[in-house]
Formats: C-alpha cells, structure tokens, sequence
C-alpha cells in the first residue's frame, strides 16, 4: 500500500457524499489517498436521503449564508455531472395553512442570497400540477434539482481510482495507531481478513457514525443525531419539487426523483447512529402532513417507506430548543493528524470536501488551492442530461423490449452484463444501485429472478439463491410499511413469487447490513 | 379513488350503469398494477405477434415513464383497442384507455394521423357518400383494380372486409312507419345500420315495437370511436360533444337509449369521459342512458322472450364481440338467444375476432387481425354453423367474408323469434 512518491497519505473514513468529496478534493491537491467504506458507497445517509439538489431557497429565510453556498454547490454539481442531475425545478406553495408574510421574505432572502425566484400564478401552478392542493394562494419557481446518489458517488470514485486513489468498499474502520500521539495507521476488516493501512492523516467523514470514529481515534465529538423518514409514491405525483412556503420545518416537501416521489420527512432525535426503523405512527404522520399538500394522498400507492440519520455537530454553548445549524463543521483533533467533517448535506459535499481539504493541506503546509469545482469528473467532460424516461427511449428506439430485464425501470439485459463483466460486480445489491434494477412497483419480483439466472449464467459457481433470498428480504423489509391497498396485493403476490416459485426462505440472516434501503 | 355519478334517483330501471373515469383516473389506474401478467397472456395481439410490447408494457408500465417526460414510442401503436387486457386484469388497471391515451399523445406528435386512418374515421361520410350511388359505389368497391389504387393512397388493406352500401334504406323505412302511442325509447341506429346494415335497425326497431313502445332515432350521426381509438381526439372532439346534444332530448326526458352496436354504445357510455373528460352533467346524464339492446330487452322483457318464441330450428355459433366486455353485462344475447326455442348454440372460443372496430382495416395491421381471428374462423369451419351471431358491425362482416358463413346480429334472430317479418333477413 505504500506509494512514498506521492504525497502525505490520507485515510478518510466513510464512503458517503461526504467521504467521496473530501477523498477527490484530495486527491486533486496531490495527496495519496484512501477511501475506505464500510459497505457499498452511499449506503448510509447519503443514499436515505430527499434526493435533492437543493438551490438553497429553502433556508432563503432562516440562513441566508448557507441558502447561498446551496446555489453555488448546485450549480457546479450540474456542471460537473449532468448525468447524476435532473433539472426538475422546484416550487415553494403558500397553502391556506402557511404564513401570509412568508412569501415576501422568502422572495427577499433568494434575492439577497442570488438564488433565481421568480412568483407564479397560482392558477397556472395548479393547472400544471393536477395532483397538489387547489388552495395554492402563492408560488414562486426555484431552481431545485435532484441528485441520482449512486450515479454520483461513482463517478467520484471512479474518478478518485483513474487519479491512483484507493477506494476500499466493505472494509470497516476497526482502530487507529495513534503511537506518539499521531496518526501512524488505520486497521481495517474486509471480507478477505484485516489490513493495516499506513497514514499520516486521517480524516473521519463517517457521516452519523462519526461519534463512533471519533472515540476510536480518543476524540469526543458531540453529534445530534436526527432520523427523519421518507415515504415513497409509486409514480411521479409532481413534475417539480414541491416545498411549503413556511420556515422550514418537518412533513414539508415532495420530490420527483427517478420514476417516483418522495415525500418527507418525519424528524426524530436518536441515539442509534444505525437505525432505519419506520415507526407506524410515523407513516401515518406522514400521511396526514402531506394531505393538506396532496389530497387524496392515501389513495396513491406507497412503495416503501425508509429512514436515514442526519448528524449535526452540536455547537458548543448551543440554546437548547434551537434548530441547529445546516452549515457543516470541520473539526481539527489538535496535532494529531486526525480531522473530524460532519453536517452539512449532499447539495455541498463537494464543499465540504474543500474545507476539509484546506485543514488537511494546511496541516502539512501544503499550499495548493483545491480544483475539485473546476476538474472534470470524466476524461470526457461528463455526459448528458438524464432521466428515467431516457431507458425507455432507449429501449423503444432500439426496439429491444424482449430484452429488458427490469421492467418497471426498463433496464436492459446488456447493460446488466456489461457491469458483470466490466466491474466485476455480482452482488445483486450492488447491481440493483447502479442500475436501479427492482426499484419500481414490483420491488424486484420480476427482475430479481432474472438478475439470477443472468448472473449464473455468467459465473456458475456465483450463490445466486443465496443472493436472491439477500435481495428480497431487503426489498421487502421497505415494503411491507406500506403495504395496504393495491401494494398489499403487490406484496402478497411478490412473496408468492418468491416463495412458490423460487422456493425462497427468508431468516434474519438474509440480509447483510448496508444493503437496505 | 373518486368517481363521477350521477344521482341515480331519476335514472331507475336504465340497467347497468358504469362509473365515469376521466382521463386523470384512467392514468392514476396504473398504480395499481401489480405486473402479475395476466393482461399479457389474454391479449390477443400480442399473442400473434411479438411486434406488439403488450398491455402490460404499453399501458401502466410506460404510463410512468410518459408522465415524466414526452416520448417517441411505438409501444403502443399495434393495440387493436379490444378492451380484452382492461376486463381480464385482476387489478381494476384502466389499462386499454391508458394505451388509447398514450396514441393520442404519439397522433398528436407526429402531427396527425394518416390518410387511410382518417377516411376509415368517417364511416358516416363514406357511408353518405356510398348512399348516393350505392350500386356504383359497390361497383367500384368490388372491383380489384380500384381496390389496388386505394390501397396504396390509403394504406386500407386490400382485404379488408368491406361491407355493402345499402344506401338510406333504414331511413326509408323508418320514415314509412307509423308507430302505436306507448313508453318512449330511443333507438340509437350508428353509421353502420345507417349505411351498410339496414336489417338490423329494421329489427330492432320493430322488436321494441312489438313491445309496445314508441321509437325514436335520432338522426343520423357517427360517434366518433374510429376517432377516438386511432387517437385522433381533436376531430373527435367537437363531434362527440356534437353527439352529446343531439342525445340530451332523449336523457334528458329520461328515456332509455339503446344501441345494437357494442362498440358504439360502450363509447357513449364511457369512453367520452375517458378519453375526452366529458364528465359534467350533460355528457353524464347521456353516458348512463345508453344501454346495449340486448342487456336492456333481457333486464326487461326476458319473459316476453320466454313465453312468446318461435322456434328458429337453427345451429348457430356465438361470438361474443371483444367490446361487449367493456359493458360489464356478461353476454345478454347469448342468454336471450337461450330463451328462443328450436336454436342449438355453440360458443365462440375465440376473446377477439381480430378486426377490431376498424385495426383490421389497416393495411399494415390487417395480418395481425387475420392472425387473431384464425381460431374463431377455424371453429366455424370445424362446426359449420347454419350461422353465426355476433353484435358487433365489422366484426359480422369480417367474420362473414372469412367464414363464409352468414353472420346476424342477435336483435334480427329474436325478431325472427317474434315472427316479426319486416325484419326477416333469412329464409327457413
Ligand atoms: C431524511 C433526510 C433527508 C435529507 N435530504 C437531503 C436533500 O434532499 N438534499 C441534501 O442535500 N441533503 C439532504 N440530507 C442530508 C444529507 O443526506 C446528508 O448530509 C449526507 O448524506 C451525509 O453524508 P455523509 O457522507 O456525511 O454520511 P453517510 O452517507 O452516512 O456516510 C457515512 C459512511 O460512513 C460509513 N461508515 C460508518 N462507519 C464506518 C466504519 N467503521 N468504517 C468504514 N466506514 C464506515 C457508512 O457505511 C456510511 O456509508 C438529508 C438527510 C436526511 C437524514
Ligand atoms: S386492448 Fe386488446 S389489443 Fe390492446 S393491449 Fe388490450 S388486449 Fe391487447
Ligand atoms: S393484468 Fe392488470 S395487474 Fe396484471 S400485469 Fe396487467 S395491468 Fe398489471
């Protein structure tokens, strides 16, 4: 693992949105850089998450400085990738229930903050979005995004890979070798036995996981860890973001991302770093909060319904009862070496990166500004706009529809090949990521059987049951939260499947951690 | 799910009544589709064909792509509209209505639809146009030279059964007939007894007579179906609220409409909501008094048929035409052609006859149709019926020229069954 030719070596910790900004900032400023993760990239928060590339005009009004630096990061992420961004738009709605006096100071706060905002009539707004509410008295147009996670995250690395960075998937962080008070190195557990990985730096981007990696490194990192929830609609409810024009606050917002929405989230103060437990009472609190936006909501199928964990670094000396800041915190562990980044959110990990690449830099006094917001992702300069629509296109302009293999995402066969055979990659989990393969109302019943036969047929001695019963226990832990209606016939219909016919049987080993969601 | 009703206070005694869908609820049906594959299986078309993607695939599962972002597709194009996958899904999927809609949306891009779509669209105007001169009109028809030359402007195929102008001869008829005072019904006759089939509105309209009630036929008009299952929604637009009016005296005064065309009535009855979103009180007052002849005689006058038949000493084989299952009514013919005694029935076991309103026409689907009909006219070579009885226009006359078997529509054997001899069209 030594590469003495180039730079200090850094360690960073967590394969989130996080730990892939910081690990390219660095590796773009000269550093040897390893990225070691857990389990796939993006199976924590950064995966749990909205799915927005937010333009910052949700915090227009409540942090004018952080709702700026969302517009700037946004705008260099479409730069970057247009092919992990879709341009949806987002809109902020006065219904009957919000604040009358919020719409002109929300517009105040995107002017000041140089987001674009222009104000709606509310008439064309409801006539171009059937399903929300008829009581809209004002909208405003806002530049929101959203953000393809895994498609992102790939690029990152693959990036960080072409550059001579290491990126070690399902290796966990188990201790530091902090001899003399410095960091010496990081010993890490894969799947083929442990590892000492030599360092000079370490920087921990665990994301909510980050107390449990500060306390391995002697550190104490006060966190507050918020759990919010997330339901999802089975079809795009929206065309555009939907925010309520009101302070931002929980239950709020319904987003078109991929072939579905998003609505969310609940927020709840946890102890379990972990957990990604949905509560009943909480999808039925979703239900109710998002009714006045979207009536008739009940009626709409619900896919899944999943949780992720927001870490926020508490401020020292912070009054209790105040929504703590979005901004993030880097936190430099005195001369050590080891460097803590947490907070924040997707729409600035590449920010974030920065910030934490200048402590490092400055730790070593390194003197080279970061290029993260001006170097490519891609040798090729990034691809083009995508959205789901852009499969079935595929497919209908090739006419290849005997050829699909997930059909409620129209997912080629080939393509399945070609990242078995290209990337190596059989774990169906991790097919499912980058491809979306099960992602649609079937959850995976029918692609899943397919998946199989395609992966062992292309590698025979490859657990392909194994992997199956792995898959549905995942795509049925998400599901069954919601199953009542036309999805309780889904899910009864699927296990039937899966049972019957594939003579699947699920325990409680089925399916490993970080694969859920 | 909310659906659009009318009170059904005044409306008592109309038969069965469908709720409304618009068109924001035929797409919102797609959620509920659980891809279990049934609608695959029972789709005629994709059963002959691998050319067509299949309910499933051009109905609720690229109904989720086509709301994100407009589409050039081909998916959906070879449906006939049968309606087949829409009855058998087990999920209540809207799914022959989301695959129209997903037409009219490709219609629209490319700008409109073809010539030969567009003639076979106005069968009041070919058939008003044929009435002038029937025996030449037939002339030309028949003759092959002139079929080749349409062919290629058209894109009609050359073998598609066309039928006979018979030129106004119901309307002659209907003005020479003096009926008794007694209930008002209204009797809507459709283009194809206007113009080709004059026997049947001859024997559906003496039949109500001879039930005692008062007839009244609007004039004549086209209910714009080949329109509307082509995609070609905004000539269709005008002329089915056009339609509408000119059937708001009848519902309005709370008669009944009844219809001997299946296809016709079904989109009186539901696809004007479904495909156009006519569902205000005018176009619902309409929508729920139409009812297919058959199922409002059997609802009402079973015992009629029961005491009072002849015997028609026939064998007859029926089909059941593909739309009659949009009506949710079962099969009423087939029940009231039980009650006629002397008559041997055996049933089609075919779900489509292939030609499907006007998709048989079409020069490039016609081999489709041909395939989808195989086993129906396989059955009745196999059989040979002395006939067979089908309630649908085109799929009679496609299955006549390729059974050879002479096709009737049910009304003209239960007025056969009354002994009523101004609608006899077939000799003992
Ligand atoms: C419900 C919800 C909605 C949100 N919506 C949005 C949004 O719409 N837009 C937006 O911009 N932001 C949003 N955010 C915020 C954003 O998702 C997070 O700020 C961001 O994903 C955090 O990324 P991270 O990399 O810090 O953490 P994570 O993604 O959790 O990454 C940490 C990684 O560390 C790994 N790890 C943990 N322990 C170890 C170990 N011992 N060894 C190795 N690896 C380890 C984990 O496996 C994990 O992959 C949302 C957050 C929540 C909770
Ligand atoms: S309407 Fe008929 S042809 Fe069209 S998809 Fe349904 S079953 Fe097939
Ligand atoms: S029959 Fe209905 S539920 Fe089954 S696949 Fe077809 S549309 Fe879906």
């Amino acid at each position: 693992m030594d590469k003495s030719t180039a730079g200090p070596r850094v360690v960073v910790v967590g394969g989130g949105a996080t730990g892939c900004g910081v690990a390219r900032d660095l590796i773009l400023r000269g550093f040897d850089v390893t990225l070691v993760e857990y389990g796939d990239l993006g199976c924590g928060t950064s995966s749990r998450f909205h799915g927005m590339l937010q333009s910052g005009a949700r915090y227009a009004v409540s942090d004018t400085v952080y709702a700026g630096e969302c517009m700037r990061e946004r705008r260099i992420i479409n730069k970057l990738a247009p092919e992990a961004v879709e341009e949806t738009g987002g809109l902020f709605v006065s219904l009957p229930d919000d604040p009358a006096d919020y719409g002109d100071k929300f517009f105040a706060g995107c002017q000041e903050a140089d987001i674009p905002v222009r104000e709606l009539d509310p008439a064309d707004v409801m006539a171009s979005e059937p399903a929300i509410s008829r009581g809209v008295h004002r909208a405003f147009a806002v530049p929101d995004a959203t953000v393809q996670p895994w498609r992102l995250l790939n690029l990152v690395a693959a990036d960080i890979r072409r550059r001579g960075g290491r990126v070690l998937l399902r290796h966990r962080v188990t201790s530091f070798d902090m001899t003399g008070g410095r960091v010496r190195a990081v010993e890490v557990e894969g799947p083929s036995g442990s590892l000492r990985l030599e360092a000079d730096a370490v920087v921990n981007a665990a994301g909510p996981w980050s107390g449990e990696i500060a306390r391995l490194l002697g550190q104490d990192v006060a966190l507050e860890l918020t759990k919010g929830s997330i339901l999802v609609f089975a079809h795009r409810l929206v065309t555009r973001a939907i925010n309520r024009c009101r302070m931002p606050s929980s239950f709020d917002i319904m987003v078109p991302t991929g072939t579905v929405s998003l609505f969310g989230t609940t927020s709840e103060v946890v102890d379990d770093p972990s957990t990604t437990l949905v509560r009943p009472q909480e999808v039925q609190d979703l239900l109710d909060a998002a009714e006045p936006m979207i009536p008739g909501i009940r009626d709409r199928r619900v896919l899944r319904a999943w949780a992720g964990v927001r870490p926020i670094v508490k401020p020292d000396n912070w009054p209790s009862g105040r929504s703590l800041p979005r901004r993030h915190t880097v936190i430099d562990h005195g001369a050590s070496g080891a460097f803590t980044i947490c907070g924040g959110s997707w729409t600035t990990h590449r920010m974030m990166g920065e910030d934490a690449g200048d402590h490092v830099a400055s730790f070593f006094g390194i003197n080279r500004p970061s290029e993260s917001a001006t170097t490519p992702l891609s040798p090729d300069g990034g691809g083009s706009a995508w959205n789901p629509t852009t499969n079935y296109q595929g497919v209908e302009d090739a006419q290849t529809r005997k050829r699909t293999l997930c059909e409620c995402e129209s997912i080629d066969r080939d393509l399945v090949s070609q990242m078995v055979n290209d990337e190596g990659l059989k774990r169906f989990h991790d097919l499912r990521r980058r491809l979306r393969i099960g992602f649609g109302p079937c959850q995976g019943t029918f692609c899943g059987s397919r998946l199989a036969g395609l992966v062992a047929h292309l590698d025979q001695d490859f657990p392909a049951q194994k992997e199956l019963e792995a898959f549905w226990a995942e795509r049925l832990k998400g599901a069954t939260r919601t199953a009542w209606g036309h999805h309780a016939r889904q899910i009864i219909l699927s296990d039937a499947v899966f049972r019957e016919n594939l003579g699947i049987r699920l325990d409680d080993k089925a399916h490993p951690a970080g694969d859920d969601r | 799910m909310t659906t659009t009703h009318l009170d059904r206070d005044s409306h008592e005694g109309r038969g069965f009544s469908v709720p409304l869908m618009t068109p924001a609820m035929v797409r919102q049906s797609m959620d509920n589709c659980t891809k279990c594959n049934v609608c695959q299986v029972h789709c005629p078309v994709a059963g002959v064909t691998d050319a067509f993607a299949g309910p499933k695939y051009a109905g609720p599962q690229a109904e989720r792509f086509r709301i994100i972002d407009a589409v050039d597709e081909t998916a959906p194009m070879l449906c006939s509209g049968c309606g087949i996958c829409t009855s058998v899904c087990p999920n209540d999927v809207a799914i022959t209505d989301i695959i129209t809609l997903a037409k009219a949306d490709q219609v629209d891009r490319a700008g409109g639809i073809g010539l030969g779509q567009r003639l076979l669209n106005r069968p009041e105007l070919i058939g008003r146009l044929g009435s002038l001169a029937p025996w030449l009109a037939n002339g030309v028809l028949a003759n092959s030279l002139f079929r080749q030359i349409a062919v290629a402007v058209t894109g009609v195929s050359r073998d598609a059964p066309l039928p006979r102008f018979a030129g106004q001869r119901f309307r002659r008829w209907l003005k020479h007939l003096s009926q008794r005072e007694g209930p008002q019904i209204t009797y809507f006759s459709g283009c194809a007894v206007d113009h080709y089939d004059p026997d049947v509105g001859i024997a559906a309209v003496s039949v109500l007579n001879s039930l005692g009630y008062k007839v009244t036929v609007p004039p004549d008009a086209c209910c714009s179906l080949p329109m509307l299952s082509s995609g070609d929604f905004e000539t269709a637009r005008p002329r089915a609220r056009k339609m509408i009016e000119l059937l708001t005296p009848s519902a309005g005064a709370g008669q009944t409409i009844v219809g001997t065309s299946t296809s016709c009535t079904l989109t009186l009855k539901s696809k004007y909501a479904a495909y156009l979103g006519f569902d205000d009180r005018q176009a619902s007052e309409v929508a729920h008094a139409v009812s297919d002849i058959c199922g409002y005689l059997l609802e009402h006058h079973a015992d009629t048929f029961a005491k009072a038949s002849a015997r028609v000493p026939k064998r007859v084989l029926y089909h059941g035409p593909c739309q009659l299952r949009g009506h949710h009514i079962g099969q009423p013919a087939l029940e009231l052609l039980r009650l006629v005694p002397g008559i041997t029935i055996e049933l089609s076991q075919a779900s489509c006859c292939g030609v499907a309103g006007t998709y048989g026409y079409d020069q490039e689907k016609r081999p489709i149709a041909v395939d989808v009909g195989r086993s129906l006219i396989e059955q009745i070579a196999d059989s040979r019926p002395d006939l067979v009885i089908c309630d649908s226009e085109t799929c009679r006359w496609n299955i006549e020229q390729a059974s050879g078997v002479p096709c009737l529509h049910p009304i003209q054997v239960l007025a056969q069954a009354m002994e009523l001899t101004s609608g006899k069209v077939f000799q003992d």
